[in-house]
């Protein structure tokens, strides 16, 4: 559905190859799937995130949707069209209305064209299901929310756009636990045949589980490409020290790599508990 | 030395009697604590902390630093604030760290030399030339805690300032912040929203809807079950497994390893980073 081919990106024209902010990236998404792009503060996640939603023209490489190149001509508006739409890591960049209300009803009404009904509607759902108390901020300035409710906010704005690719970069900054899992869990939800999610995260543990792709960014390059299950199994030194995997999975793909365990690599206590316990067991008899 | 206590303050954005958010609050931080401030959105987090540096008044109440009533910008405290975007001043990455000394009005080779120490503490000397917006989120929440640092400050005020940073450069600012506490003596309070951040800190202190709800050691904190899930909040899987190897007499107490040095208990040691 989406494909970044052979992405090379510079900010300042005419610096050494080695300094590009992205160096030679390939990935891509298909409907349906979600690929988890992750990797260090600075490895190009969110300059490869806005090279994919249409809002910064590569140095070098082609992005394509559904075939079509994506900066093939000058004027052209993805989001707009409702192909393709980004939550930003700043909620602040994101909002420009004095009130929550004309923040959320911007896009669906100029960018869809919905009429007031169905925005009402639209955006009551998505809130709810966000837990936004919608009618309490709807008056207010974006910018005076807390962060946690300043993110729901440009949340709902792109979710309620229901675009064709959806691309979030940290979407869980600024939530607490139980918000981060419950959202992790809404977007999985929210996942259609038809669709297709880029998501920018580090907190591994909650896309791991059900993302189809894992892509590791370091200083540009593409470190490691493949499912949740090749990252958690890898010892790759190069992709170990560009991701951190959450812990119960690194003792858990530790435990099997170094043959004390055979059971799967698992993110529970329950499992990875009962997988010390053989381990412990293995170390005493040896 | 830096204790800061808040004494009875009220506090709230609007005027209407709903719009309160603390009533009659009172806590004491006392010199070289290391304070994790949780609790869901909206609670009133960053107000306390801004509360402390003198950022807002309460409109009851006394805020004292060291025994005197704080009457404008709290001088003993660098605050970092939430959205590093806020607070990077300059369009150079050392020079950004470089400009509170040199608003003290620090000659020019100390600026230097605590410039580039506090960049590579925070692990971000490689791009002190570079242009402060073209570093990642992640990197500038690391460059205005590089500026906190720079300034030497006996307490700093730390509005969630590693919502961004991944992996593990988390894990060593969060060494650092240890560091810093016991090296230097320096008193920290940090609001976060992930509990993994505060199983290190000395004390936790819960807020919701303006209360202080809990406030003790961490562990003491992670046995709170019901309170933890009405916060919202979740037990770190790591403090879940270490209870339930003590309780297996697998490990002695409740200590929380990290999961290398978990591996390594067990007896496999991963060599992890190249850098």
């Amino acid at each position: 559905m989406l494909k970044a081919i052979d992405i090379s990106h510079t900010f300042e024209a005419g610096s050494a190859p080695s300094r590009w902010a992205l160096r030679s990236v390939t990935v891509g998404v298909e409907a349906g799937e979600t690929v988890l792009i992750t990797g260090p503060s600075g490895s190009g996640k969110t300059t490869l995130a806005r090279i994919v939603a249409g809002l910064e023209r590569p140095s070098q490489g082609t992005v394509r949707l559904k075939g079509e190149d994506l900066y093939g001509t000058e004027q052209r508006s993805t989001s707009a069209s409702g192909q393709v739409a980004m939550a930003f890591q700043y909620p602040e960049r994101q909002f420009f209305a004095d009130s929550v209300w004309e923040e959320l009803r911007w896009g669906l009404h100029l960018g869809l064209g919905l009429d007031e009904e169905a925005i009402r509607t639209r955006l009551a759902k998505v809130a709810h299901e966000l837990d936004l108390p919608l009618e309490a901020v709807a008056r207010r300035s974006p910018r005076q929310l807390s962060s946690g409710q300043q993110r729901k906010v440009a949340l709902v704005s792109v979710l309620a756009l229901e675009p064709q690719v959806l691309v979030l970069d940290e979407p869980l900054t600024g939530l607490n636990g139980r918000e981060r899992r419950r959202l992790a869990e809404l977007l999985r939800q929210r996942l259609r045949q038809d669709r297709a999610m880029v998501v920018i995260a580090h907190e591994l543990e909650l896309f791991l589980p059900w993302a189809t792709t894992v892509a590791v960014l370091a200083a540009g390059r593409l470190v490691f490409h493949g499912s949740p299950q090749e990252l958690a199994a890898t010892g790759d030194p190069a992709v170990l020290s560009a991701v951190s995997l959450p812990p119960l999975i690194e003792i858990s793909s530790s435990l099997k790599r170094h043959a004390l365990s055979e059971g799967p690599v698992s993110n529970e206590v329950s499992i990875v508990l009962d997988q010390v316990r053989r381990a412990v067991e293995k170390r005493d008899l040896r | 030395m830096v204790e800061i206590e808040l004494d009875n303050i009220t506090f709230r954005y609007g005027h209407r009697r709903g719009d309160l958010l603390f009533t009659e609050l009172s806590l004491r931080i006392t010199s070289g604590e290391w304070v994790g401030l949780v609790g869901p959105s909206g609670a009133g987090k960053t107000t306390l902390l801004k509360v402390m540096k003198g950022l807002l008044r309460p409109e009851a109440g006394e805020v004292r630093i060291n025994g005197a009533p704080l009457q404008e910008l709290n001088p003993f405290a660098a605050f970092v604030f939430a959205n590093p975007e806020n607070q990077i001043v300059s369009p150079v990455v050392a020079e950004d760290v470089g400009f509170g000394l040199e608003q003290a009005g620090l000659d020019i080779e100390t600026i230097r030399r605590r410039a580039e120490q506090a960049l590579r503490r925070v692990g971000l000397w490689e791009r002190a030339r570079d242009l402060s917006h073209h570093l990642s989120g992640g990197e500038q929440q690391r460059l205005i805690l590089a500026g906190a640092l720079a300034l030497r400050a006996r307490c700093l005020l730390l509005d969630d300032p590693l919502s961004m940073v991944d992996g593990h450069a988390r894990d060593d600012l969060l060494a650092l912040f240890g560091e810093i506490r016991k090296e230097e003596g320096c008193t920290l309070v940090q609001t976060t929203h992930q509990l993994d951040e505060v199983v290190n800190v000395s004390r936790v202190v819960a807020l919701e809807r303006g209360r202080v709800v809990f406030d003790g050691p961490p562990m003491a904190f992670f046995r709170e079950d019901s309170l933890i899930d009405r916060l919202g909040l979740e037990v770190p899987p790591l403090v879940r497994l270490g209870e339930e190897l003590a309780r297996a007499n697998l490990m002695a107490g409740t200590e929380i390893m990290s999961s290398r040095q978990l591996l390594s208990f067990i007896g496999v040691d991963e060599a992890r980073r190249t850098d």
